[in-house]
Order: C-alpha cells, then sequence, then structure tokens
C-alpha cells in the first residue's frame, strides 16, 4: 500500500515544482490544485501555462466540451490573476493549443487570455518573452509601437512586422543581422515606415517568401538589396524609382505595385531598370500608381469574362476623385490617356497614334453606396459587366484592398474602363521575358 | 572502466567532497566539476581546497549523485547515446523517498542536466492521472476545511467522474 510513502513532493521547494511542471499540461496542475492548499498556491504562481485539447498525454480530460474546457482555462487564469501583484512573479511561457469552433465570444475570450499572458509585459519584456522564447516558428508583430531589438530562436519560419504607423519600430542593422542569422526562414512580411529600410540589404539563403510594403508617400525608400538564393516569390511595394538589387535565381512569382508619386524623378528607363530584375520569373503581376491613377489593371486578364488575347481591357481608379467627379466623362478620358502616355511613353500616346482607345466607359458613384471602400467598389464594378468576377481578379482585388486604407478619405469612387485594340498590357501581366514586352 | 581509459590526464585529478553525516569522498574533478555548486567551490578556493563540505547531501543520496556525474565526466558521441539514454532511464527509476533527496541534492548542487531528468521523471509519474490517483501515488494530505472541500467537489465535478 501506498500508505507508507511520505508526502515529499509537497516539500519541494517552489522553484523545482515549476520545472516539474513545465512538462506537463497545466490541467494537471488545475487538478492537484484541488488536493490541498500547497498546491493551490503553485498553480496561482506557476510561470508557466500550457493548455491544450491536441496532446497526446491529454487522454484524461479527453471528453471536456469546449464549454467546460473554456471554463476551466478561465477560472485558473483568474486564479493567477491575483497572484500578479507579486513581484517577479511574471508568465514566461503561455501556450493554448485547441480544435473547437470558436463564436466570436470566444473568440474575444481568447484575445483577453493573450492579453493578460503579456499584460505587463512592457517593450522590454515582450522583447525578452521573444529571445527566451526556445522555438518559435511564427512571429505576428502587428500594431506595435515600440521599439524592437529582440533575438529569436533560430527555428522561426515566419515572421510578419508590422508596426503602427509613424512609430519608431527598430534599426536597419538589427533587421539585417536577424533575417540573415535565421537558417530556417521561409517567409518575411515587413511593412514599415520607409526611412528604416532605406538601403537595407535583405540576404537569407532559406528565405522562399518576402514582402515588402513601404510607405506610400515616403520619398526615401530608395535602395534596397535582396540577395535570396532560394527566393521563389516577392511582394514589393515601393516608389518606382526605387533601385532595388535582386538576386533571386529561382524566382516565379513577383507581384509588384510601383508608386509613381514624385513625378520627374520617375522615367521610363526606371521602369526598364526596375523591372529587368524580374526578366527570370514566370508569373508577373505589376500595377502602378501615379498622381492620378491610383491602380490600374488589365481586366483582359484578370477577368475571364473580358478575356480577349487581341485586346486590353483596362480598368483605373481615379485616386483624386473629388477633384474629378464633377468633369465631364471627355475630360476624365483625356486625363487618363494623358497620365498613361507618360507611364508607358511607348504603348500609349495621348493622341492614340499607337495604341488605339475602341471604347472607353467612365462609372461614377458616391462613397456612401459602397460603404467598404474601394475593394468592394472595384468587386461591384467587375461584377456589373461580369456575372461571376474571373478567378484572376482577386489578385488586383488584393492590391487593392490594401490600398483601402489610403483611399478612405475619398469621397467617392470614380472608375474608367478603357478598351484598346492593341493588346499592350498583357506581356505586363503576363509575360514571361519582360525584354518581350517593350520590344515592338 | 571505459570512460575513465578514454578522459584525458586531467580527469586523474582528485577532488574530496564531505556528507552532511560526515563521510569523506574522492571524485574524480572533472565529474564532481558537473555540479556547477562545486566548480564554482572549487575555483573560489583553489588548490588550497582540503574537503568540500556538503551540508545538504547525506553519503546515501550523494553516492547516488556522483554516479551519475562519473558517468556523465566525458562528452557523449553519436554511437553512446542511446546507450546513455538507457543508463539515464535506469538511473532515475528509483524509489520515490530517494528520488525526492537525489532531486534536491540536484537542486542544491546546480546539476542541470540531472534535475532536468529528474523533474521529467516526477512528471511522468503525474500524467495520465486522476486527482484520486495523484492523491495517492503522492501521498497529498488533504488541509481543506469539509465546507472547503465540498466547494471545490462541486466546482470541480468534471475532475472528479
Amino acid at each position: 500500500m501506498n500508505t507508507m510513502i511520505e508526502d515529499r513532493i509537497s516539500e519541494l521547494p517552489d522553484a523545482v515544482i515549476y520545472q516539474i511542471f513545465s512538462f506537463l499540461l497545466t490541467i494537471y496542475l488545475v487538478q492537484m490544485s484541488l488536493l490541498s492548499k500547497r498546491w493551490r498556491w503553485i498553480l496561482a504562481s506557476i510561470p508557466f501555462i500550457s493548455w491544450s485539447v491536441y496532446k497526446n498525454d491529454f487522454t484524461f480530460f479527453k471528453k471536456l466540451k469546449k464549454r467546460e474546457f473554456l471554463r476551466i482555462v478561465s477560472n485558473s487564469l483568474r486564479c493567477r490573476n491575483l497572484h500578479m501583484q507579486v513581484p517577479d512573479s511574471s508568465i514566461t511561457s503561455f501556450m493554448f493549443l485547441m480544435d473547437y469552433d470558436l463564436t466570436s465570444k470566444d473568440r474575444r475570450r481568447l484575445d483577453d487570455w493573450l492579453s493578460f499572458a503579456v499584460q505587463e509585459s512592457d517593450a522590454k519584456s515582450l522583447q525578452h518573452l521573444i529571445s527566451g522564447c526556445p522555438v518559435i516558428e511564427d512571429l505576428d508583430l502587428r500594431g506595435l509601437s515600440t521599439y524592437l531589438d529582440f533575438d529569436v530562436s533560430k527555428s522561426l519560419k515566419n515572421l510578419t512586422i508590422q508596426p503602427e504607423s509613424g512609430s519608431a519600430s527598430f534599426t536597419k542593422q538589427w533587421l539585417e543581422s536577424l533575417v540573415s542569422g535565421l537558417p530556417l526562414f521561409e517567409k518575411f512580411n515587413c511593412s514599415v515606415n520607409s526611412a528604416k529600410l532605406h538601403n537595407v540589404s535583405i540576404h537569407s539563403n532559406s528565405l522562399k517568401s518576402l514582402f515588402i510594403r513601404s510607405d506610400l508617400r515616403h520619398p526615401d525608400f530608395t535602395k534596397v538589396s535582396i540577395r535570396t538564393p532560394n527566393l521563389i516569390r516577392l511582394d514589393l511595394l515601393c516608389l518606382l524609382q526605387s533601385v532595388v538589387s535582386i538576386e533571386a535565381p529561382i524566382m516565379l512569382e513577383a507581384y509588384l505595385l510601383l508608386n509613381c508619386y514624385y513625378p520627374g524623378k520617375a522615367s521610363y528607363d526606371n521602369v526598364m531598370q526596375f523591372l529587368s530584375n524580374f526578366s527570370g520569373v514566370k508569373k508577373l503581376e505589376c500595377g502602378f500608381r501615379s498622381p492620378l491613377l491610383s491602380v490600374y489593371a488589365d481586366m483582359s486578364v484578370t477577368c475571364k469574362e473580358y478575356y480577349n488575347p487581341n485586346q486590353s481591357m483596362l480598368e483605373l481608379v481615379f485616386a483624386p476623385a473629388e477633384e474629378w467627379i464633377s468633369c465631364s466623362d471627355t475630360e476624365i478620358f483625356d486625363a487618363t490617356m494623358k497620365e498613361l502616355a507618360k507611364l508607358f511613353p511607348n504603348e500609349i500616346s495621348a493622341d492614340q497614334s499607337k495604341a488605339k482607345i475602341l471604347k472607353y466607359h467612365v462609372i461614377k458613384t458616391p462613397r456612401k453606396a459602397l460603404c467598404a471602400g474601394y475593394c468592394e467598389a472595384l468587386r461591384i464594378t467587375n461584377c456589373t459587366g461580369a456575372k461571376k468576377v474571373g478567378r484572376g481578379s482577386h489578385s488586383l482585388i488584393t492590391i487593392l484592398g490594401s490600398e483601402s486604407k489610403f483611399a478612405a478619405t475619398e469621397k467617392y469612387n470614380l472608375v474608367i474602363h478603357l478598351r484598346f485594340k492593341m493588346s499592350v498590357f498583357h506581356q505586363i501581366r503576363y509575360s514571361c521575358t519582360l525584354k518581350a514586352i517593350y520590344v515592338k | 572502466m571505459a570512460s575513465s581509459t578514454s578522459g584525458s590526464s586531467s580527469s586523474s585529478k582528485v577532488v574530496k567532497i564531505r556528507s552532511s553525516d560526515n563521510e569523506n569522498f574522492e571524485v574524480e574533478e572533472a565529474a564532481a566539476a558537473r555540479s556547477e555548486t562545486i566548480k564554482k567551490l572549487l575555483e573560489d578556493v583553489g588548490d588550497d581546497a582540503d574537503v568540500i563540505p556538503l551540508p545538504n547531501v547525506d553519503a546515501k543520496t550523494l553516492v547516488k549523485v556522483m554516479e551519475w556525474c562519473k558517468k556523465h565526466m566525458d562528452d557523449v558521441d553519436e554511437l553512446n547515446k542511446e546507450e546513455m539514454k538507457t543508463w539515464d532511464a535506469e538511473f532515475v527509476d528509483m524509489d520515490q523517498s530517494c528520488l525526492y533527496n537525489v532531486l534536491l541534492a540536484a537542486n542544491f548542487l546546480n546539476i542541470k542536466e540531472l534535475l532536468d531528468q529528474l523533474t521529467q521523471k516526477v512528471a511522468d509519474m503525474i500524467k495520465g492521472k486522476s486527482p484520486e490517483e495523484i492523491r495517492a501515488t503522492f501521498n497529498i494530505k488533504n488541509d481543506f476545511t469539509p465546507e472547503e472541500e465540498a466547494e471545490i467537489r462541486k466546482q470541480n465535478a468534471w475532475a472528479f467522474e
């Protein structure tokens, strides 16, 4: 019989007990907290919190219903919360895994738990938390306004950095050494104030997908060097005049959104030089933004119903719609052509001596009617001409979607459709080699 | 033993340690230095060290701990890793009272790897058990009042099913 065994486990020092439970799911500690006061104390002070309904060793509680499970977690965290006032009692590890279907109420609860776990975390302790984590594969830092300077485990695969706009975020040196120091790094999504990225070098042998979004209205982001021998996909949002050097021999897809703001700096040569980086790419999507036309895309490519190998069907969205909404369709058309001629002097001229316009159509809608913004506006526009939105149009919507915040100040949607006789824009969105594009 | 012949000449240096029940032991320095506590003491006193007293560890426990330290004295190569794993598994398989003594000693002597192995062992003893089974295994005394206990049982019916 077990009656001969002394209760020695309860007498172990707190630190040793914490270490024992660092190997166990917190549910075991919750169970033990029902046995004596000593274990209630341990539950209230444990720095390692780990909940899961996946893990194999969870057999005993397999039958817990979602509501019960969430309630138990809630209770134990409430208990833990009382302990937060004690100095040096912060939570150093927090894990939560489950596969229940969650309602929005459940999600809010989960959000509360997470913010509880990092509640005492100022910039320093958050970075400490990240640095102290032995294995992180995904790290998603959005809406941060703190200064970033942390080490992260070598196991990191995916990283997202999206600081609050305008907030100081990190040094270029830190970013460069972080990226080059991760042997398993695969996906990097970086959206930052361009001043922080000026002259940045991104070197990684393992990186497969890179997304860089620089501040649109910032003229400083002019130089970036990307050396990524295994890169497959690049998403780049930057100024047209940026000097980008890319070494990515096996890159297959590139999605570019180039800003033609600050006129006078950009030129045809700039475009050529920029696009020459992508000569080996199998799939290239390229959008441009000018001071007048915020986005344009070729719907004969992006929308199945408009598909025509011999024609281009451009859809353009006016960015400063308010200034133009009262103008006549002809005025809008003329302004569009002038702007296009500036952007593509080889393919388009304002007098239509190059690509010939077959048809055009201007759509004006008050923004009120389309409350969700640009993204919605475009979907609706697509649907007026086509019952089904073609699969390819998603790429366009995605680009616009990311712009919706920028366009939210506009009161109107002003969309112009142009149908060209020549298929001038096919190549830009389709072609395998860019050299072919500009050859007449 | 294979481990002592493969050791370098410095491993032949011996230190003396004394248990709480005043038994003296002679241990190879490389083995004793697995303990951060002893290592630091040795650095502090240098070669003048006569006997290092360990007032928190009794002789029986110290023999056990030093057995582990000798085994883990040298770096293990890939070939011996499996063998070492088996040895470690057998080593931690001891009766509870002995287990806690070695655990406390490893904590006091600051031998991280041993502490990891032992705390993992205790964790494994808890894993998969119901509250009542845990109470029986570790003989944890109920110090709640009958009212408190009734309340706890009511609140946590799921755990006692």
